[in-house]
């Protein structure tokens, strides 16, 4: 097929192996029938294969040099189409909940996009063939990460197998409308919930350790976010429509899980915590540990950070001239290619059906309190710099840099502590 | 001598040169990016990777060989755009010539506008053939002379010199794209032109570079929502105010800027409906369109996708075994392949390019088509081309090729046909074939 019959280059030796199942399924039909004419599995593979050639397209790309606009947007737009219709089976189809991996699996810590938008895949899968978890995971798990500064994580692809299989959910269960933060029964969900916010997300607005599905819920009571900085259509916004019952059980199952995992350290942050009542509700499941060790530190990191800005309530967690400073790039491609719009969402999979350490956290009912009333009343201006130091990567990277930075909550662990160290530090004023 | 006539199977077309380096390993800046025929069909520009133009210029027929139309040599080689390195974005600007195009000559020099993916620049080609000789002041190698040695005035006059062709930049239309340049087209007025990006089509004054007017403008308020990009834009060949452009959708516009300064709003859309039959993951890239280009008698307009040809009512598959192959065309890049196309002069053939270094003819009128090949192999001079076939079914012929051992890495993307004669340009990735049609 490549120049007489070449073999394929070894990067792409999964792809071979996908090729070929892919080839094989379809040999019969092309790739044209579309589910009625190829059999619905070798469909969904297919739409699997492609989706995880989608996603390594956006994200690898040539040091320097500005990918094409056109392809990307292509790419985008597959990855789109493919994500609406695992959408709407995913509707369809109950969801499926997986059994709580081990507390401290050390497991994609700072590698959060990818895997959740395979587990998605391969629960939907799983749903039709019992088995192609196995077989698809380590296929699609893609070998980087796509933000610069996450080194990517192989672990992952073989910790994955376990618990993506047993991953719940349709996309649209990792919708985080602001009913979400109504629910009962899921209140303590969210506190429970994965891995630490972005450091920068402002003590005032959210509890930061509030796993970025949280700040995604709050700042969809808001009004619309800035548009993503890197202008892939953000999933994040369709994701905010849809149905929260499943994030509710699963965060909920986090809690309980969380439980059982001591307490790394005493914090005083714990009563920044999330809004909403501790009771832990649901059965436990989860989708993949959220490495909570590692996190642990990040937390930590974040949350004395946090702690220390409490006083200053009002002030912005950047400074609104970095904001904008970063943010007000032409808005033009820029370079390196970042985690999409899209991935956001996709991470907010991970986010939300992650496994975290939380019983450092505590639920603290007077914070509770204020902390809804500062959502409530807080405007967009107060959590826009939420999503700060993940928007200020994604908006130098983003090829789409918009006028703002988009309030995603995804990449929360991928800032280092020394990027954290040094935005504390403009912040503090040390 | 006229364009073709007859079918295209009357027409036998023949070998006739091969341009550029003979050995496998390609330098990448050699790989060839553009190729234009001027107006008169006596020049030839190529651009490449390396940001050179190089011309070709057509012998005169001699009589002695009245059978052999004139051979293409080199006339004029420079470097045309360097690399750049946006500071701001940083981010390399790639030199590589995206697109020429001529403008009509209307004195002894050549003009043409060659761009890259930020940068238009005017160009002139003038030869010189004589210089002047005699000064007074300097002696003939350019020192001066001593005063003191000057006894008699003389006039200088010129002598015949070797001929010496110059191309000097004359404008720089430069800081007025965000997107990557993908077209340019020299408005029939000859004093425009269009410059066309991704998101955004700008309207140029030759004279006047420090400003440009745009005149279409899709970026969305929300690049989350960006969904389609423009591909292609050309103005009519004719109608100084109605221009084409399409987009990765599959859309062809048609605008005319008499309507309004903004032409977001088309006059006329065009959109091939999709063929339900052949729906796939794929159908939105493969629908996207690589090139437009009206026909010289500005009455049919001609668009490439990936997989197909349309000339207004006609659909030429150009590479239709390829459908089943979409996936794998897909990983490899190769579907992002962008092809461009061509009329010949007298607009009843389109010309478009494959795999393999295949390219296909296809008649309009008689409704026939060829599929060629460029190849060192076939290089014998005036040796005929013979038609190649790929098999898509499990039985091959003799002489066919199979879809599964085309070469993808080869793969004929830029093609240019003279506008009177059967003459015709192909670029493969590092060579410029130049075939004629066989004459008796």
């Amino acid at each position: 097929m490549f120049g007489k019959g070449a073999k394929r280059k070894l990067d792409e030796d999964e792809e071979g192996l996908e090729g070929k199942t892919l080839e094989a399924s379809v040999a019969g039909g092309g790739l044209g029938l579309g589910p009625e004419g190829l059999s619905k599995v070798s469909y969904t593979l297919q739409r699997q294969t492609i989706f995880n050639i989608s996603l390594m397209k956006l994200y690898s790309q040539r040091p320097l040099g500005e990918p094409s606009l056109e392809r990307r947007v292509l790419i985008n737009n597959m990855l789109r189409r493919i994500q609406d219709e695992l959408k709407q089976e995913g509707s369809l189809r109950p969801l499926l909940f997986p059994p709580s991996p081990p507390p401290d699996d050390p497991m994609d810590e700072g590698y959060r996009e990818a895997p959740p938008s395979f587990g998605v895949l391969s629960a939907a899968a799983s749903a039709q063939v019992p088995q192609p978890s196995a077989l698809l995971m380590p296929v699609i798990a893609p070998p980087f990460s796509p933000h610069p500064m996450v080194p990517p994580n192989c672990q992952a692809s073989q910790a994955c197998p376990n618990r993506v299989e047993a991953c719940p959910a349709p996309l649209e269960a990792c919708l985080t409308p602001a009913s979400l933060l109504e629910e009962d029964g899921g209140d303590s969900a969210f506190c429970a919930q994965s891995p630490p916010t972005p450091p920068l997300s402002p003590p005032l607005a959210q509890p930061p350790p509030l796993p970025s599905a949280l700040l995604s819920q709050v700042s969809s009571r808001v009004p619309v976010p800035a548009p993503s900085s890197d202008g892939f259509p953000s999933a994040l916004s369709d994701i905010e429509l849809g149905p929260p019952t499943a994030i509710t059980r699963t965060a909920a199952a986090n809690t309980t899980t969380v439980t059982t995992s001591p307490a790394p350290t005493p914090l005083t942050q714990p009563s920044h915590l999330a809004p909403l009542s501790p009771a832990p509700t649901g059965p436990p499941r989860d989708c993949r540990t959220m490495g909570a060790k590692p996190d642990a530190a990040g937390v930590l990191l974040a949350e004395s950070r946090c702690t220390d800005l409490r006083p200053m309530d009002t002030l912005p967690i950047l400074p609104p001239g970095g904001l904008v400073d970063i943010s007000s790039s032409p808005s033009s491609p820029s370079s390196s290619s970042s985690p999409s719009g899209f991935l956001s969402d996709l991470a907010l999979d991970d986010v939300l059906f992650a496994d975290i350490d939380t019983s450092m956290y505590d639920f603290d009912p007077c914070t509770t309190a204020g902390a809804v009333g500062v959502t409530a009343g807080g405007g967009l201006a107060k959590l826009s710099p939420v999503v700060t130091a993940d928007d200020l990567l994604k908006s130098l990277a983003s090829p789409y840099s918009g006028p703002a930075p988009q309030v995603s909550a995804n990449q929360p662990f991928k800032i280092d502590l020394t990027e954290l160290d040094h935005i504390m530090e403009v912040l503090v004023g040390s | 001598m006229a364009g073709a006539g007859g079918g295209t199977s009357d027409l036998q077309w023949c070998f006739s040169q091969v341009k550029g380096a003979i050995d496998d390993d390609i330098a990448e800046a050699d790989i060839i990016s553009t190729v234009e025929f001027n107006h008169s069909g006596e020049l030839l520009a190529t651009g490449d990777k390396g940001g050179r133009v190089v011309i070709f210029q057509q012998e005169p027929e001699s009589k002695n060989q009245p059978q052999c139309r004139g051979e293409y040599n080199v006339y004029s080689t420079f470097q045309s755009h360097e690399p750049e390195f946006d500071y701001l974005k940083s981010l390399e600007i790639e030199e590589k010539i995206n697109k020429i195009r001529w403008l009509p000559q209307k004195n002894a020099a050549q003009f043409l506008l060659s761009t890259n993916d930020k940068t238009i620049k005017l160009w002139k080609i003038s030869e010189r053939d004589k210089r002047p000789e005699g000064y007074n002041l300097k002696e003939e190698d350019g020192r001066y002379r001593d005063f003191n040695t000057v006894t008699t005035l003389r006039v200088p006059v010129f002598r015949p010199m070797d001929l010496m062709v110059e191309a000097s930049p004359r404008r720089v239309f430069a800081n007025a794209h965000t997107y990557h340049i993908n077209s340019i087209s020299v408005n029939s007025d000859c004093e425009t032109y269009l410059s066309a990006d991704d998101l955004r089509i700008n309207l140029w004054n030759l004279e006047i570079t420090d400003r440009s007017f745009n005149i279409v403008d899709i970026k969305p308020a929300n690049m989350e929502e960006l969904t389609e990009v423009i591909t292609a834009a050309e103005f009519h060949p004719n109608q100084c105010n109605t221009f084409v452009y399409s987009s990765s959708k599959g859309t062809i516009r048609l605008c005319d800027m008499r309507a309004s300064a903004l032409c977001d709003k088309h006059s006329k859309l065009f959109e091939e409906p999709e063929d339900p039959n052949n729906r796939s993951f794929f159908s939105e890239i493969i629908s996207s369109i690589s090139d437009v280009k009206f026909s010289h008698s500005g009455r049919y307009m001609m668009t490439r996708d990936y997989l197909t040809t349309y000339q207004v009512c006609n659909c030429c598959q150009v590479h239709e075994y390829l459908r089943s192959k979409l996936c794998s065309l897909y990983e490899n890049d190769c579907i992002f392949d962008k092809f461009e196309c061509c009329w010949n002069g007298n607009d009843s053939v389109v010309m478009t390019g494959s795999y393999n270094n295949f390219f296909r003819m296809f008649d309009r009128g008689y409704r026939q088509d060829i599929t060629l090949e460029a190849s060192r192999e076939n290089s014998k001079p005036r040796s005929i081309l013979k038609p190649r076939k790929v098999s898509t079914g499990g039985k091959r012929k003799k002489d066919e090729i199979s879809v599964d051992s085309l070469d993808f890495n080869k793969k004929i993307l830029h093609t240019a046909w003279h506008p009177l004669d059967n003459i015709i340009a192909v670029a493969t990735t590092n060579n410029l074939y130049i075939f004629q049609e066989k004459l008796n």
